[in-house]
């Protein structure tokens, strides 16, 4: 696995202990550093690029098994110790953090000033914003408010060469040079190594309410939601979801449906909103159902991974286009898996309008695009 | 260029596109030379393609002969993204003006790059949608110039600017290659996010021939009100304690004193001349909402000392409430003759001690700056009023600009919003960005344009100031040509 000679690659050796925290897709690296600074991070690119050493970054450990298995990878470079909210002016809703910082730590740091990040990536107390940023983690909530790519207003990198660069900056508008936080954005640290990331922030919503509805039929709990995710006042997220999945999630589903709706907003939209979901469920010939939500429903909706009941299924219903395809072709999938009767768990669409992969280790998104 | 060379040119071009729509000739490329900005300079060949495969066609043919590439749609950058400063070709869209495709059930909509801003909306509005971008050259501006410079607007506050709005691309290559980034579906999926890089790279990297953008639900009502203060000071203030206190407006505009009194004289709006800045809010939301909300900010106003609070009872009074913030900048022609507008951006709490600088930096060079702006997001637009025809006023003007971006850069902003860098501002561009980050942009730019031919001059500094036109009489006035329309405003 290591070519030429290791004692020019930085970093220590990987004890026995952090081994399976660091593996991607079965790859083990001989050797991991954590930088504390910016210069340290930048400086161990430098020495790897000069040793023709591949590197992973590795943040939270959440999502490195996106992307084709690495061709090379010597030195896990980990950002645990950059972990720091560098600058944050609630009036001007943006902050500044290193990449390590957990985005749950971010969140509760913003939710003092009752602002908050309104992306909600998988695993939040594990995910760093760095790795959020590099595999463009989004949660649920995309549809309404944005992903990954409406929220980074700058960014700093260390590249192979060593070089420090930044593009954007720390104000919320802003067209100087070329926009490489896009570019950066679900590159999977191709290209370099997120160190810093500017962000804007937002007023966390006036009210939050959850409804749910039950349905006899998949299509008509997903026609709903669709309908829903159209309107002016749209769903911060809307998630059908099986018998077999609802239980999972703690609903009590006494029909083999339910859509799980999210209103958020101030106070009087949500009041609207929430009129409008009767109308919309009735017309699709649901029922609401009364009764308090789990507690922790959203969140299982979010981390919704690999299912721990493989015939389960969670409809994810707030993206107006799963799998880039129109909707009516994602609704004539959806019926025909109605009708086959089949539940294999490969067919559940979800939020990144692809299939969760099963709890077999599999993979959801084809390009290689690991580091060489 | 040579004659021979641009004869032989001009006649590759008009047999990829037709013998109508590709010209050299001198007096038909003059109208070309310019755009909103005070530079000038004359292309060698004008070429109007009628498609995508037309343009890649110009592409191959400006790569065989190795000249500069520029696109060009509404001409109305105001930093001189389109004028063609190193000659060579200047490609325009009126053509390609097509919506191509609307989706409403996926909210998408494919439109050619000559397709008007304004007319997208006007398209979209009768079917409840509308494409949120709304620059002020909305009625001008097409959507494919909006992608180059990824254009702002007053209403970016709440929806984001056009790269925001924009999924997906079609894009001629400087080799002549028609590739697609992007598509229809939202930009999360895998692979690089190069719609997002393309957008705002200012016709540097390439040629888009066509865009996939988003389309948003009408709000069913937006509600305006107008705020009186008797300084800049509280008034921005009170913007920070709105956008602090969980109210998201969809537009905060903030006008000065000077521009107060250029407005009310030419549009009647009912300023009080004495007030010393005017705020206007505007917020979407369903009747009980804005209701609600408009009375929050307008408590919240008079909290920060805002001396009068109007809100506009239907659309009549709405427009009303408009009509001086939309005519702010033909106003300025009753202060003085030219103007010079600038693109700074601060964070909003630094808003009033910038303002506090710029106003010093006024009286000491005695030169009339009006801040007429987007307060919301902290973009300001200061302009500075002045005679081209007085010698030196022209370059002093200049300096002051210069100035103002270095303020605002060191304020922790940047020295453009939504204008973009082009050609005004590619030395400023070194007051965000040392040598490390540009080195970067410009390997970027590289890998899309090896040659440097797309765009050149533009963007990334040269060492060198851009050219410049000297004043010429009466006829062939400029720089700062007057806005012709009532309406125009940034």
């Amino acid at each position: 696995m290591t070519t030429g000679s290791t004692t020019s690659i930085p970093g220590r050796q990987v004890a026995a202990q952090e081994r399976q925290g660091l593996t991607v897709d079965g790859v083990i690296p001989s050797r991991v550093v954590h930088p504390q600074d910016l210069e340290e991070a930048a400086g161990t690119l430098r020495l790897c690029a000069q040793a023709g050493a591949g590197v992973v970054v590795v943040g939270g450990g959440t999502q490195l098994r996106l992307g084709a298995p690495p061709r090379r990878f010597d030195v896990a470079l980990v950002t645990d110790r950059l972990d720091r909210l560098l600058e944050y002016e609630p009036a001007d809703l943006t902050c500044r953090v290193q990449a390590g910082m957990k985005v749950e730590a971010l969140q509760a740091e913003l939710g003092r000033n009752g602002q908050w990040l309104p992306l909600d990536p998988p695993s939040p107390d594990r995910a760093t914003i760095g790795g959020m940023v590099a595999a463009n983690a989004c949660g649920p909530a995309r549809a309404r408010y944005g992903s990954v790519r409406d929220w980074v207003i700058g960014i700093t990198v260390a590249y192979p060469s060593g070089a420090i660069a930044r593009a954007g900056g720390r104000v919320v508008k802003n067209v100087a040079g070329y926009d490489l936080m896009k570019l950066h954005t679900g590159a999977l640290g191709t290209l370099g190594v997120i160190l810093e990331v500017n962000l804007k922030v937002q007023a966390r919503p006036e009210q939050s309410l959850t409804l749910q509805a039950g349905f006899d039929r998949a299509e008509q709990a997903a026609a709903c939601a669709l309908a829903l995710t159209r309107q002016y006042l749209q769903p911060a997220v809307a998630a059908a979801v099986d018998r077999r999945a609802g239980a999972s999630l703690g609903l009590d589903a006494e029909t083999p449906f339910t859509l799980a709706l999210r209103l958020e907003g101030y106070r009087t939209e949500v009041d609207a909103a929430a009129a409008l979901v009767e109308e919309a469920v009735v017309s699709h010939r649901g029922r609401m159902r009364a009764g308090e939500r789990p507690a922790e429903l959203w969140a299982g909706v979010r981390d919704w991974v690999a299912p721990q009941d493989p015939e389960a299924v969670v409809l994810a219903a707030w993206v107006p286009t799963p799998s880039g395809r129109t909707a009516p072709s994602w609704q004539s999938r959806l019926r025909a898996w109605c009708r086959s009767g089949q539940r294999g768990p490969r067919r559940a669409p979800c939020w990144r309008g692809c299939a969760r992969p099963p709890a077999r280790r599999g993979r959801w998104s084809s390009p290689a695009r690991r580091p060489s | 260029m040579e004659a021979a060379a641009r004869a032989r040119l001009g006649r590759r071009l008009q047999e990829a596109v037709g013998a109508r729509y590709a010209f050299v000739d001198p007096y038909e490329i003059r109208l070309y030379q310019y755009d909103a900005s005070p530079e000038t300079a004359l292309p060698d060949a004008v070429v109007i393609p009628g498609n995508a495969a037309e343009v890649a066609a110009v592409l191959r043919i400006c790569a065989d002969e190795a000249v500069p590439v520029v696109a060009r749609c509404g001409a109305t950058s105001l930093a001189g993204g389109t004028v063609p400063v190193e000659g060579g070709v200047v490609i325009t869209f009126p053509r390609m003006d097509r919506i191509l495709e609307l989706d409403l059930e996926n909210l998408r909509a494919v439109v050619e790059p000559g397709v008007v801003n304004l007319s997208l909306s006007q398209a979209l509005r009768p079917l409840g949608f509308y494409y949120v971008p709304d620059p002020s050259s909305q009625g001008a501006c097409t959507i494919g110039g909006n992608v180059g410079t990824n254009a702002g607007g007053p209403h970016t506050l709440l929806y984001g600017v056009t790269v925001n709005h924009v999924t997906g691309l079609e894009v001629a290559l400087p080799s002549g290659e028609l590739v697609q980034v992007g598509g229809r579906k939202a930009v999360e999926a895998t692979g690089y996010d190069l719609t997002g890089l393309l957008v705002g790279s200012e016709g540097t990297m390439a040629v888009v021939t066509k865009v996939w953008v988003k389309l948003t639900p009408v709000p069913p009502v937006s509600k305006t009100l107008l705020a009186i203060f008797t300084d800049l000071r509280s008034a921005s203030n009170a913007v920070s304690a709105i956008v602090k206190g969980g109210i998201l407006p969809a537009a905060i505009e903030m006008m000065d004193q000077l521009s107060i009194q250029a407005v009310e004289a030419a549009s009647h709006a009912g300023y009080p001349l004495d007030a010393g800045a005017v705020l206007l809010l505007e917020v979407d939301g369903i009747p009980e909402s804005a209701a609600e909300l408009t009375e929050r900010m307008g408590r919240i106003c008079r909290e920060h000392g805002a001396r009068e609070v109007r809100v506009a009872r239907d659309e009549a009074e709405r427009q009303a409430l408009w009509k001086g913030r939309k005519g702010a900048f033909s106003a300025m022609g009753r202060l003085a003759p030219d103007f010079y507008v600038m693109d700074g951006v601060v964070p909003r709490t630094r808003l009033p001690e910038v303002l506090d600088a710029i106003g010093a930096i006024s009286d000491r060079t005695g030169f009339k700056i009006c801040n007429v702006f987007h307060a919301g997001d902290g973009n300001l637009h200061p302009l500075v009023l002045f005679d081209a025809f007085k010698k030196g006023q022209y370059e002093a003007v200049l300096a002051i600009g210069d100035e103002i971006l270095k303020l605002c850069a060191d304020a922790g902003g940047s020295v453009t919003g939504e204008h973009g860098i082009g050609l005004e501002k590619r030395e400023n561009i070194r007051y965000v960005f040392d040598e490390d980050d540009l080195a970067v942009m410009e390997t970027v730019r590289r890998v899309f344009d090896p040659s440097g031919r797309m765009n050149p001059g533009k963007l990334f500094p040269t060492g060198r100031p851009a050219p410049r036109t000297e004043p010429q009489p009466p006829g062939g006035r400029r720089p700062a040509p007057a806005p012709a329309q009532d309406e125009v405003w940034v």
